[in-house]
């Protein structure tokens, strides 16, 4: 059954959900320890394919402690406002990590890079941010332990989604996983009849306690 | 002999000029680094770069490279390593660097203490830390500046 007759909505969207869904080791930015970070939900659909669904797990934190405190802050990526968060996904040309082998996409609103996003004031004073509740090249990429020029790495984030498989380790990377969810998104953007190409990314936005502000590590 | 005096004077009058557009042209910026400072224990990874000034670390997000006065290189730096933008990208998003008042064409140089436009002051004031380095006057960004 189409669930969209006017075919104005016919392509592949990427809702990243509030439910967590396990945890995955990230490198806490500025340090070399390794932090504990949610996984998250996420739900893809498509309005042409009825039939098509498919379900992986996102880190939506990026822990910093640049000050090396022992306090993680939280310079994770949250829409500014919960109603407009609607992004069109575009693909990395080269992956990311940049020539590792793994797909990567990236966030755009009204055709920028530079997207709304509630304030993060960590994220201005470590310098990640230009503007308190703007940012720039958020991405889905490769998240957890991965292999990156034939070692292992643990990905960190300053603002990024990691896609992560659950179970990850230092011996059961992301890289095949991540790929596998890329493709399967791309390839079903690229069978659409209206809107080839075309991915959208719903983020469901978390508020109050379900946003943690900083972490003891 | 006045003919003569005139013709000396104009001669004079146009190496001074050519010396002044070569000393412009010297003061020409090829590379600025955006960075900020992190204390001493910052652990950056492979793909973010840092540097040390004196005995503070520094911490770069974002490198920006001219050639020919026009801006031919531009990358974002991430912890996973940098994302490096075309100049089809950034002239079809301008909000990628507009935000870092950096031009597209490379308009800036160095005058006594400060990195300016040529035509005018640009909004952020910066302090000269010695030759390569310029720290924002009322921020934490430090910029280094390759000519």
């Amino acid at each position: 059954m189409r669930s969209d007759p006017d075919g104005a909505l016919d392509y592949p969207i990427i809702t990243i959900t509030k439910q967590k869904a396990g945890t995955a080791d990230q490198r806490v930015i500025g340090q070399s320890s390794i932090i504990q970070a949610d996984l998250y939900k996420a739900v893809v659909t498509d309005t042409e394919d009825a039939n098509f669904r498919m379900e992986f797990t996102v880190t939506r934190d990026a822990w910093e402690d640049v000050d090396g405190d022992g306090v993680a802050r939280n310079t994770g990526f949250e829409p500014k406002d919960g109603k407009i968060n609607h992004y069109t996904a575009k693909e990395m040309p080269n992956g990311y990590p940049n020539g590792n082998g793994t797909e990567a996409l990236k966030l755009t609103q009204y055709g920028s890079e530079e997207v709304h996003a509630a304030p993060n004031q960590t994220a201005v004073d470590i310098g990640s941010r230009d503007k308190l509740s703007t940012a720039k090249g958020i991405m889905l990429h490769v998240g957890g332990n991965y292999e990156k020029g034939g070692k292992n790495s643990t990905a960190a984030s300053l603002g990024c989604f990691g896609v992560c498989n659950p179970k990850n380790s230092a011996t059961n990377q992301a890289n095949n996983y991540t790929n596998k969810v890329m493709n399967t998104i791309q390839a079903q953007a690229a069978k659409s009849t209206t809107n080839p190409g075309k991915i959208e990314v719903i983020i469901q936005k978390r508020t109050g306690n379900e946003y943690p502000d900083n972490k003891n590590y | 002999m006045n003919i003569r005096i005139i013709k000396i004077i104009s001669i004079f009058c146009l190496v001074v000029q050519f010396a002044c557009c070569q000393n412009q042209d010297e003061n020409k910026i090829q590379e600025i680094l955006i960075a900020t400072s992190v204390r001493n224990n910052f652990v950056s990874s492979d793909e973010n770069a840092d540097f040390i000034i004196g005995d503070k670390k520094y911490w770069v997000h974002y490198k920006v490279s001219y050639k020919n006065d026009t801006l031919n290189q531009f990358k974002k730096y991430l912890p996973e390593g940098p994302i490096e933008y075309s100049i089809e990208e950034l002239r079809n998003d301008t909000a990628i660097y507009k935000s870092l008042k950096i031009p597209l064409r490379q308009n800036l140089q160095i005058y006594g203490d400060a990195l300016y436009e040529r035509s005018q002051k640009l909004d952020i004031e910066l302090i000269k830390l010695d030759e390569k380095h310029f720290m924002e006057k009322n921020g934490k960004r430090v910029f280094v500046i390759k000519k």
